[in-house]
Order: C-alpha cells, then sequence, then structure tokens
C-alpha cells in the first residue's frame, strides 16, 4: 500500500500539544525562507510559467516544508508528521495507469507532464452550486453526464431537500446526501451513461455520517467511484476528514483530497500558497493514500471561492507542474468561477481553467461551480462544463508558451469586472428544461467565445 | 512649572515614544510595544494619547497594508498581540469612564463549518479597530451563540459559514433568539461565501458584510460611529 494512513490513525495523538494560532503563526516565516531559499516567485505576465527549474525548485520546497510542518490535527492539537524518505517512498510505489468506471463508460487516469499530449480526465459537475432538487439536479447532472468531454460526474448542492432545508448533523443530513447520489445514478442511467464513475462530495453534507453513507453498491457511491477527504488550509486535518478516508479505502473507494492554499492567508503570497500547496498534496498521498488530488487554490480579494484570480491561476500552473514533474501523483483542479451562468465572462473563465490545468500537467475539474446559496439558487447550466472540457482538449498538447498567451487573453476579458461580476441567469432562463435544449441567446454566448478562442490560437 | 527645555525634551520623549508605539505595533514586536506602553506611562503621557497617537495609526498602517497584501495574516495576528499587550499595560491608568473598546463582539463559524478563515481575519480586523471579540472558534452550536453573548453582554453577534449548509442555521439562531425573547439586545451580522445581503435581510439579520474590511465599518454603524 502506497501511503499510510493506517500509520496516520496511529500519529494522530503523538508528541506535545500544539496551539492552533501557534501553528498558524509558525507557516509564515518557514514560507519566507523556503520562497528565498528556492527562489520561487509569481509573475503577472506568465501565469503558466515554462521554467521547469522553478517546477522543480517548487517540489524541493514543498517536500521540505511538508516534512518541517507536518500536519495539525484539530481534534487532538497535535501534529502528525513524515518524514522525507517516507514521503519519498510513498511516492515512488505509486501505480499508474489507472481504471475507473465500468464498461464502455471506462475512464483511464495517466500520468502526464506539463505540455504532455497525454489525455486528461476531466470532472463536470457544480460542487458548492446550489441547485433545486429533484428534477432540476438530476437533468443538470444530465448535461454533465451527456457531453462527450467528460469523463466522469460530480455533483452539485441541492438547495432543499423534500422542502426542507438541511441541518449538518441532522437525519435529513443523511436522507439528503442518500437522495442527492441517486438522482446522480438515475442522470447516468437516463443519458445511457450508467457505467460513467462518480467523483461525489454530497452538497447536503458539511459532515461525515452523510458522506460515509452514501456508500452503496446498488444506489450510491460504488467500489472505484470516488470520496472526498479534504485538508484543511493550511496543512491541517480532522477525526471528520479522516473518517471519511477511512470508509472509502476500507470500501474500496478513491480518494479526492480537496486542498484550499490561500492566497493572502497563513502562508502569505501566492508563493507561499504555492509551496503550502504542494506540501499538502504530499500530505494527501501519505496521509490520506488519495488517488487524485484536487487542488483549489484560494484568494483573500475574492470571498466566493473563484479560482479564476491571476494569482490562483498560477498557484494552480506551478503546483500541477511541480508535482507532476516529479511523481506520478495526479492532480486534478477545482474549477470555480466568479460570474455565473448566461455570461461570457463565465466562459472564459471556464476556458482558462482548463487551459492551466492541462498544460501544466493536470487534469481539468471538478467544476465549474462556484459557492452559491441562499436566494442564490441555480445559477449555473451544464454549457459551462461543455466549454472547460473543449478548452482542456483543444489544449491538450500545447506548449506552456502559447497556453499562457491564450490565458492571459482569457483573462483580460473578465479581469475588469472580477471585483463585481455579472449576475447571470438561472439555468430555467438559459434552457428549456423539459427538453433541455438551449436557448439561441446562451448558445450565442459560447459560439462567440469559442470563435475568440479559436482566433488567439485554441484549436477548440 | 517646567522649563522651555523641560517641555522640549518632554515632548521629544513622547514624540520617540510614539514611534515606538507605532514602529513595535506594525511590526508585530510585543515585548518592545508593552516596553514602549511602560515607558510612555513613566514619561507621564497620557494612556489614552499613547494609544491614539502612538499604538492606533500603526495598527491602522497593519490593516492597510493587508488590504493590499503587502502584510499577511500572521503578521496582523501578531500586532494584533503586541497592541493588545500594551493595552493591557495602559488600561489600568485610564481615568475613571474612559475606554478605548468601541463594543464586544461575539464571533464564530456556524455549526458543521469549518472553514474559519474569514472569520479569523474579521476577528483580527475587529480587535485592531478596537471592538473586544470572543471567539468562538469553528462548529459553534447556534445555542452558544445565543448563551455566550447573554454571559458576556455582548452587543454584536457575529456569524460565519463557507458552506450552504451553514445558512439555514444562521436563521435557525435568530429564530431562537426571538423565542429566547433576547433578539433585541444583539445586533446580528453574517458574512461567508454564500450569504449575501438578501439573504441577511430575508433572515432578519442585521447586516452582511462581504469583507472582513466591511465588518468593522458595518460594527461601527451598528454601534452608532460613523466612519
Amino acid at each position: 500500500m502506497p501511503g499510510l494512513y493506517f500509520d496516520t490513525m496511529e500519529r494522530l495523538n503523538m508528541g506535545k500539544r500544539v496551539h492552533e494560532e501557534d501553528f498558524d503563526i509558525a507557516i509564515l516565516p518557514r514560507i519566507r525562507r523556503l520562497v528565498e531559499k528556492y527562489e520561487i516567485k509569481y509573475d503577472r505576465e506568465e501565469i503558466i510559467p515554462s521554467d521547469d527549474s522553478m517546477a522543480d525548485r517548487l517540489f524541493a520546497a514543498g517536500l521540505e516544508f511538508a516534512v518541517e510542518t507536518g500536519m495539525w490535527v484539530l481534534d487532538t492539537q497535535k501534529v502528525i508528521r513524515y518524514s522525507e524518505d517516507e514521503i519519498l517512498r510513498c511516492l515512488s510505489n505509486l501505480k499508474m495507469p489507472l481504471w475507473f468506471g465500468s464498461g464502455r463508460d471506462q475512464v483511464c487516469l495517466e500520468a502526464r507532464k506539463p505540455e504532455s499530449s497525454t489525455r486528461s480526465i476531466v470532472l463536470g459537475g457544480a460542487a458548492g452550486s446550489s441547485v433545486s432538487e429533484g428534477d432540476t439536479y438530476t437533468k443538470l447532472m444530465m448535461m454533465y453526464a451527456m457531453e462527450p468531454t467528460n469523463d466522469m460526474v460530480t455533483n452539485a448542492n441541492p438547495a432543499y431537500i423534500e422542502g426542507r432545508e438541511v441541518r449538518p448533523f441532522s437525519p435529513l443530513e443523511v436522507h439528503g446526501a442518500i437522495q442527492e447520489v441517486g438522482w446522480i445514478r438515475e442522470a447516468i442511467r437516463r443519458v445511457g451513461r450508467p457505467g460513467k464513475p462518480l467523483f461525489v462530495a454530497p452538497g447536503t453534507s458539511a459532515t461525515s455520517p452523510p458522506a460515509i453513507a452514501v456508500i452503496n453498491e446498488e444506489r450510491g457511491l460504488r467500489k472505484n467511484d470516488f470520496i472526498y477527504a479534504a485538508i484543511l488550509t493550511e496543512m491541517k486535518t480532522d477525526y471528520d476528514r479522516l473518517s471519511r478516508a477511512v470508509a472509502g479505502l476500507e470500501n474500496g473507494l478513491n480518494i479526492a483530497t480537496l486542498l484550499a492554499p490561500m492566497i493572502g492567508g497563513w502562508a502569505g503570497p501566492a508563493e507561499g500558497a504555492a509551496i503550502s500547496g504542494t506540501a499538502a498534496t504530499l500530505m494527501a498521498a501519505v496521509a490520506y493514500d488519495a488517488t487524485i488530488v484536487v487542488n483549489h487554490p484560494v484568494h483573500m480579494d475574492l470571498k466566493n471561492g473563484a479560482t479564476t484570480h491571476p494569482q490562483t491561476l498560477w498557484a494552480e500552473s506551478v503546483i500541477g507542474q511541480a508535482v507532476s514533474r516529479n511523481c506520478v501523483f495526479p492532480i486534478g483542479q477545482n474549477v470555480f468561477v466568479n460570474a455565473r451562468a448566461g455570461t461570457e465572462d463565465v466562459l472564459y473563465e471556464a476556458a482558462v481553467n482548463g487551459i492551466v490545468a492541462v498544460s501544466s500537467g493536470q487534469h481539468t475539474g471538478p467544476g465549474p461551480s462556484g459557492v452559491t446559496g441562499g436566494d442564490d439558487i441555480d445559477m449555473i447550466s451544464g454549457l459551462e462544463a461543455r466549454m472547460m472540457g473543449e478548452a482542456t482538449r483543444a489544449a491538450t498538447g500545447m506548449s506552456r508558451e502559447q497556453a499562457n498567451e491564450i490565458a492571459l487573453k482569457c483573462i483580460s476579458e473578465y479581469e475588469p469586472r472580477m471585483a463585481e461580476p455579472p449576475s447571470g441567469k438561472t439555468i430555467h432562463e438559459l434552457y428549456d428544461m423539459s427538453t433541455m435544449t438551449i436557448t439561441d441567446e446562451w448558445i450565442g454566448m459560447y459560439d462567440h467565445v469559442k470563435a475568440q478562442l479559436q482566433e488567439w490560437g485554441l484549436p477548440i | 512649572m517646567w522649563s522651555e527645555e523641560e517641555i522640549i525634551i518632554t515632548s521629544l520623549n513622547h514624540s520617540e515614544i510614539l514611534r515606538e508605539l507605532h514602529d513595535s505595533v506594525v511590526e508585530g514586536d510585543d515585548e518592545r510595544c508593552v516596553a514602549a506602553a511602560e515607558r510612555s506611562l513613566e514619561a507621564g503621557m497620557l494612556p489614552l494619547d499613547a494609544i491614539e497617537q502612538g499604538l492606533t495609526p500603526g495598527i491602522r498602517e497593519v490593516g492597510d497594508r493587508f488590504g493590499r497584501m503587502e502584510l499577511f495574516l500572521p503578521e496582523m495576528v501578531l500586532s494584533a498581540r503586541a497592541m493588545q499587550g500594551a493595552i493591557a499595560v495602559l488600561e489600568p491608568h485610564f481615568a475613571a469612564g474612559e475606554t478605548t473598546v468601541k463594543g464586544k463582539v461575539v464571533i464564530g463559524t456556524v455549526k458543521g463549518d469549518i472553514h474559519d478563515i474569514g472569520k479569523n481575519i474579521a476577528k483580527v480586523l475587529l480587535t485592531v479597530n478596537g471592538y473586544e471579540v470572543i471567539d468562538l472558534g469553528r462548529d459553534v452550536p447556534l445555542t452558544d451563540f445565543i448563551d455566550i453573548s447573554e454571559k458576556e453582554e455582548a452587543q454584536i453577534i457575529g456569524m460565519s459559514g463557507l458552506l450552504s449548509t451553514s445558512l439555514p442555521l444562521m436563521r435557525d439562531t435568530i429564530q431562537l433568539m426571538h423565542d429566547d425573547e433576547v433578539r433585541d439586545k444583539y445586533k446580528v451580522i453574517i458574512g461567508g461565501g454564500p450569504t449575501s445581503q438578501a439573504y441577511a435581510d430575508r433572515i432578519g439579520a442585521d447586516g452582511y458584510a462581504d469583507t472582513a474590511f466591511e465588518g468593522v465599518d458595518l460594527c461601527d454603524r451598528l454601534v452608532g460611529i460613523e466612519a
């Protein structure tokens, strides 16, 4: 077994207690030293750097940071530690390729490198976005499952379950999660893709009981599907996250470890988030025995967690390059958009994330989605995932230099409105939901953005 | 009566001490900051002058630099610690009725949600802007927001969350405050990824802040301080 998750359970209560704020405050001085030692430098004009040497230095910095920092455990207030040798042994024993799903819907996850022409996995879905329950939810999932570029389907967040709001730790949370995965299963069956692998963090579940309750061969997550278990920001974990990992692993599922290094937070600037994100990626392999990392850098200026800020895109690119050049552990890029469905901005945001991911040795998605909720429901559609997927396929094998040029042009399209992104429209306004037909206005925007990307040199 | 020379020396001393208070806050050096606060008392400065002319401009600079991402969260925490250390030295010497505290805020991330960085930023910014902040942490039961606010005699309750599942708990807390007949005693504010002004209006919160900086302005308005 490559990972050390069994040892992780042993190490949760070892060593001295460390107060959380002391753990947090110790991060930045360490980061500053490593940024200088390894000469990690953010460049606004090079969102996708072509510097192999910096990618390798970032890997070394991430490894050093992981060994020095360890991972703080919320429940025990202790720090789990792994040696450099343990981490490198784990990485050197990872196997590729891996297969998921069944029948003609099987998907092959292969090791990729920057600029690699190897096919990446695309994960279409809307985790984080609030969507009406039942028919709307199911049809949104059908849209993702029907997209030819999408390899796996990821959930959205049902706004209500049986018309009721879901509270964490409540019985309705468990019921809602089971219901939700049932809708996804129904969706992939209805479009004739019953063997598609699922990549799910039930949107109704903030806690582990419902996340674990959906492991069910008949109507839930099956062997070889994916279940989420996050590493908390920065370099933290808890019993809840690790319990999901243990339940998943011992039931034959794959662990997808979400991590969200924060630019402006405990790790400081973009360079710090890149080091912390690289380190957390290595921790996911070792401590969680994860199959894939879902990287989601966030920026202090964007409260909705969008990954389309120039600095978050840079962090995604360099973490992807660092890890993919130095081991076969795969990274997916959680794509969170700032604007909403029904706008050209959101299509450029979806495209740029795909371009950055695939040219940097990564896989694309899950996404594109955005943090919504409350009164902000159904502001998402399947077309953003189509753009993300098509841009990913088109940029596969492209040089980082050319991908960077196109990425910068995409950013220039939406950046002026990042502080107040356009509000967009609901899926009900953008589609005839009875037939799932896209309105002329929405597909017209799509065609316009696609034509623009072609003009910039993306063979989409 | 002081001679002109003594006045000039005292003034120079005061100005040097104020500079030291300012710089030690900016650098987050709590030992230096506490020492400067002690020197200010020895030099006969009024404690409120030391705060308003030394510590406050320093922490304001820290906040501005944090907003421009020239400084980061850990550095702001250290600056806040330094300032609080100095205030602890100065506070016992306040004249009767004097205070620098604008109000007391109970803050936390609601039950089931462990995403607390936004709340932590809000906590530090409120603290350095003159609020006493009781931080309940993450994954906070809704009853704790009320019970601890009652015990602490807070003016403002701040609830934060990143997950959409956090939203109903914010509404539940406000409803429970009505049930307990304490709603009118507190201003309730919300923040975090899925929150919005529209949602705040719908659940009957007193305010919503898009950023931690806006949260400080919001609290100022709610306690009757104009920016």
